[in-house]
């Protein structure tokens, strides 16, 4: 299992302010050359975490290892890391040019090979000829640009990102994290970004972090993260989600049945999500499914190689969205969404459709 | 002179608030012991006790000391210097002299102010700032090197009689310098941008869409600034106005120069217990009926407004 | 509607000029030829601005007046300054307090203050010395450096502090180096107020001062009191010049406007 090698490890964070518990028994590992994206709502504990492994903040108990060194006492200033935060916190009264040398100067580097390192730096991310510029004559992409170049000049041993994308408008946006990505892998430094975006989180990650309530809820790759969550919090927390309780009436070896008022539906036995995945006949659960997996159709044969679990339903409300329908339907007198690309112009409130899901695309809870 | 304010950190909370609010501290603010803190603090949290706490309260206690005539070594704790304050009808009619005159003063300032405020809320930010300058420069002036100018302006054979009477609206010189007009005069030109820079802040802070909507409903722009303006700037007048009659209650200079032995305001009366009559312990007696007259006066009127029929102004 | 505009527009200006007219005066005055003050002035000549350097309580005077407000901006900036560093970026408890506490020599009058001063100062031997006179100026002159800093420190963004750490900066350097350059515009200013306010005071000085140290302001008023002499127009306008060029520097830092309450935006 130790083939990588964790460049970051943080042991049994514990912290507390007052009553507030904010960080509740964190174990994480970051390895070499990965970015790692921790994801979560406000006041999950991710930038608690972030602070923790930047040295802004000591936890009440647990220690933090960076390339296997204790560093939980040592102060930010020895740890060698970078880090760029959402509000660029470039220094406003030095240049570019004076920005990029403020740590190399501290780590001595000679006059010529600062130089160097630094053309190289804003070259990195396209920002070479601004050398002269004050933060305040730059745009937002550009500051957070040249942020970016500032922390990775000194070639740090881990770099830290601190939702560095949200002060930035949509196409910005975009374009920022596309170049962080490429910047990432080009230089291979083992990356932890923080964000609550999580479109953001899952395009960017080699593996994404979930944290709730100052825990974390799952750690996974994106599209595991997406498709097969572990627990109730990340299915509802990432991406749309539409929810029916039943019972289940029957378990085999590859599916679960479970039955919701008269009708019934299938689940795969891989799907079930929450610590006690034990299920048996006559247990209560509750059923996740996102919108863009449920099927719509006008008739039941209509509903392309999916021979499971047809069921009739009324439309009560239609939103185009450009790329697709978001469509509103009514299933045994509750409301259920969906996302769909395939429209029927004929659709209109009030029309029957039949709906229908893939096993795989659903996901259990015991209640 | 004024309240200080409080600039709440600004924090930027785009993230959606889901989830419980467990993180208090806010990503930006720095959450440090603040040990270190306290050592930068001391030299000037002593300073401040040593050198106006301590002495101020040390006045205070004067004030209930009655020592006798010749030494001083036998002291009492009495009442005695407040009771021959308030049995005195020389210093009850100073005292009365000084409200008065620090009323004038309060109404004459916001007659003059309000269209000022009023002017700069609707200008640009940049002619905002040249008008507050203009305003604000005199206070940066000494207060003598103004009262010389009324000085020159009042004099009897002054700029200001002189015009009056070449008018021929006047025959004799109007007694000006040495009158309590003098002294309105002089104090009102000295605290004026208090109140205007009071009254501009509350104006600021009037959504302006509220104008609009009432034109909206029908209201003339004079009905507009009677029934909108008007009322929530209130909280910018209440504390432009407590700002100026504080003052004007104070004012040792301006009385003493433009109201001479001819108008004895309070702070006058106190200056010549202590500095010429060597009344140490009267003289501190009457530096706390100023105090306590006009803070009394401050909490009643403010009060007043808070619980008036634009209470809701308020919060 | 329009000419509600003009009307206010019309006492608008009036006021202005009404608080403007007595510095407005003072410096024709000063160029009288006739021994007695008097706007319009009557003949022109420099005569009273050769007496004032004939005058050596003048010239003593003025000497006294810049060298007490250096003084008193310098120790009023250097506990100010710390002061509102800590107030800003420690979390100590009852921090309004703490502010309003530090800038409480405000709001007593400073008639009040200098009675408490020279009956305080009186047994301790400080009353009528240039110490007493310093302390109680530096009393007077702290609120505004504590208010300027802490206006100074209320944008600051404190990530600036930690992005100076993550690059490898000590305390002392992040606060060399990024924290002291990004304030020094406030303590400037604070240090500017504070030599005008000590510079212009005349009700705290007149309880300090003794005949042997007299501050420009003092004499100003003690020849008022006694006898009308253009001289007194030629002192004020130098008063006058020296303060406009101060506010110069002041509005071009902070905004004079600004640092008493009213805001430019």
């Amino acid at each position: 299992m130790q083939a990588i090698k964790n460049d970051v490890e943080i042991k049994g964070a514990f912290k507390q302010y007052g009553s507030n518990i904010v960080l509740n028994g964190i174990n994480l590992g970051v390895k070499q050359g990965e970015l790692l994206t921790l994801l979560g709502p406000s006041g999950c504990g991710k930038t608690t975490t972030l602070n923790l492994i930047a040295g802004f903040l000591e936890a009440d108990e647990g220690d933090v290892y960076i390339k296997g060194k204790k560093v939980t006492k040592v102060p930010p200033f020895k740890r060698d890391l970078g880090m760029v935060f959402q509000t660029y916190s470039l220094f406003p009264h030095m240049t570019v040019y004076e920005n990029l040398s403020f740590g190399l100067k501290l780590r001595k580097v000679a006059k010529p090979e600062q130089k160097k390192k630094i053309d190289r730096a804003l070259e990195l991310v396209k920002m070479s000829g601004l050398e002269n510029r004050y933060p305040r004559e730059l745009s937002g992409g550009q500051r957070q640009r040249v942020a970016i170049s500032r922390a990775l000049v000194v070639e740090p041993e881990l770099l830290l990102l601190d939702e560095p994308l949200s002060n930035l408008d949509a196409k910005l946006r975009h374009e920022l994290r596309a170049e962080i990505k490429r910047l990432q892998k080009e230089i291979g430094v083992t990356t932890i970004f923080v964000t609550h975006d999580q479109e953001e989180a899952l395009s960017i990650s080699d593996r994404v972090v979930v944290m709730n309530a100052g825990k974390i809820e799952q750690i996974s790759s994106p599209t595991s993260i997406y498709n097969h969550p572990d627990t109730e919090f990340v299915f509802q927390f990432i991406g749309k989600s539409n929810s029916f309780e039943g019972k289940i009436t029957s378990v085999d070896s590859r599916k679960i049945s479970v039955q919701m008022e008269n009708e019934i539906t299938h689940v795969d036995v891989g799907n079930i999500m929450g610590t006690d995945r034990a299920c048996k006949v006559g247990d209560e659960v509750k059923l996740y499914i996102r919108p863009e997996k449920i099927c719509i159709a006008a008739a039941a044969e209509n509903v392309s190689g999916l021979s499971l679990d047809l069921h009739k339903a009324s439309i009560t409300q239609l939103n185009y969205l450009g790329t697709s329908w978001e469509v509103a339907v009514s299933l045994l007198g509750k409301p259920l969404q969906i996302l769909t690309p395939d429209f029927d112009s004929s659709w209109q409130a009030g029309s029957e459709v039949y709906v229908g899901w893939s096993p795989s695309d659903i996901m259990l809870i015991k209640k | 002179m004024e309240p200080v304010r409080h600039y709440a950190d600004q924090e930027i909370n785009q993230e959606p608030n889901t989830g419980a609010n467990l993180q208090k501290t806010p990503k930006n603010k720095k959450r440090r012991s603040w040990g270190p803190g306290l050592l930068l603090l001391l030299p000037i949290l002593l300073f401040i006790f040593g050198f106006f706490i301590v002495p101020m309260l040390y006045i205070l206690y004067l004030s209930f000391i009655t020592t006798d005539e010749i030494g001083g070594t036998t002291a009492a704790y009495s009442l005695k210097n407040y009771a021959q304050f308030f049995t005195d009808s020389y210093y009850l009619s100073s005292l009365w002299l000084t409200v008065k005159i620090s009323l004038y003063t309060v109404i004459l300032s916001l007659l003059l102010a309000y269209p000022v405020a009023l002017t700069m809320a609707k200008s640009s930010p940049r002619v905002r700032g040249y008008i507050a300058l203009l305003i604000a420069s005199p206070l940066l002036v000494s207060i003598v090197v103004r009262n010389f100018g009324w000085y020159l302006l009042l004099l009897p054979n002054g700029t200001i009689n002189q015009t009056l009477m070449s008018l021929g609206i006047i025959n004799a010189p109007l007694k000006l310098l040495f009158s309590e007009l003098g002294v309105v005069i002089g104090l009102s030109n000295a605290y004026l941008p208090f109140m205007i820079l009071a009254i501009a802040t509350s104006l600021y802070n009037i959504d302006p869409s509220l104008e609009k909507a009432s034109a909206i409903l029908g209201a003339s722009p004079l009905r507009s600034f009677f029934s909108i303006t008007l009322p929530l700037s209130l909280p910018g007048i209440v504390s432009g106005c407590v700002l100026v009659f504080s003052l004007s209650m104070s004012a040792y200079v301006t009385p003493a120069l433009m109201g001479g032995a001819n108008v004895p305001m309070m702070p006058v009366v106190a200056y010549d217990q202590i500095n010429n009559l060597l009344r140490w312990t009267f003289g501190s007696a009457i530096s706390y009926v100023l105090l306590a007259t006009t803070l009394i006066t401050v909490i009643v009127f403010t009060r007043t407004f808070e619980r008036g029929k634009f209470k809701e102004v308020f919060r | 509607m329009k000419s509600l505009g003009k009307l206010r527009m019309a006492a608008a200006v009036i006021t202005i000029i009404y608080i403007l007219i007595p510095l407005i005066v003072v410096i024709p005055a000063s160029f009288t030829s006739a021994n007695y003050p008097s706007f319009p002035a009557e003949g022109f000549s420099f005569q009273w601005y050769t007496e004032l350097l004939n005058r050596p309580e003048f010239v003593e005077a003025m000497v006294n007046s810049v060298k007490f407000a250096l003084l008193a901006a310098f120790f009023s900036v250097v506990f100010g300054t710390l002061g509102a560093l800590a107030i800003a970026k420690y979390d100590i408890p009852g921090k309004a307090y703490l502010t309003s506490l530090l800038t409480s020599p405000l709001s007593v009058p400073q008639l009040v203050l200098g009675i408490a001063l020279l009956i305080y100062f009186t047994p301790m031997m400080l009353a009528g010395t240039s110490t007493g006179f310093l302390l109680a100026h530096i009393v007077i002159c702290i609120p505004y450096v504590i208010r300027l800093v802490l206006t100074g420190l209320s944008g600051f963004d404190y990530n600036l502090e930690r992005a100076a750490a993550i690059l490898g900066a000590n305390p002392v350097v992040v606060f060399w180096k990024v924290t002291l350059p990004l304030i020094r515009p406030a303590i400037i200013s604070g240090g500017l107020f504070a030599f005008l306010t000590s510079f212009d005071n005349v009700t705290v000085s007149l309880f300090m001062v003794s005949p042997d140290m007299r501050t420009l302001p003092i004499e100003i008023f003690s020849q008022m009191q006694d006898a009308y002499n253009p001289i007194v127009a030629s002192v004020s306008s130098l008063v006058i010049f020296i303060s406009v060029i101060l506010i110069i520097i002041l509005e071009k830092l902070q905004g004079v406007g600004k640092v008493f309450g009213g805001s430019h935006s």
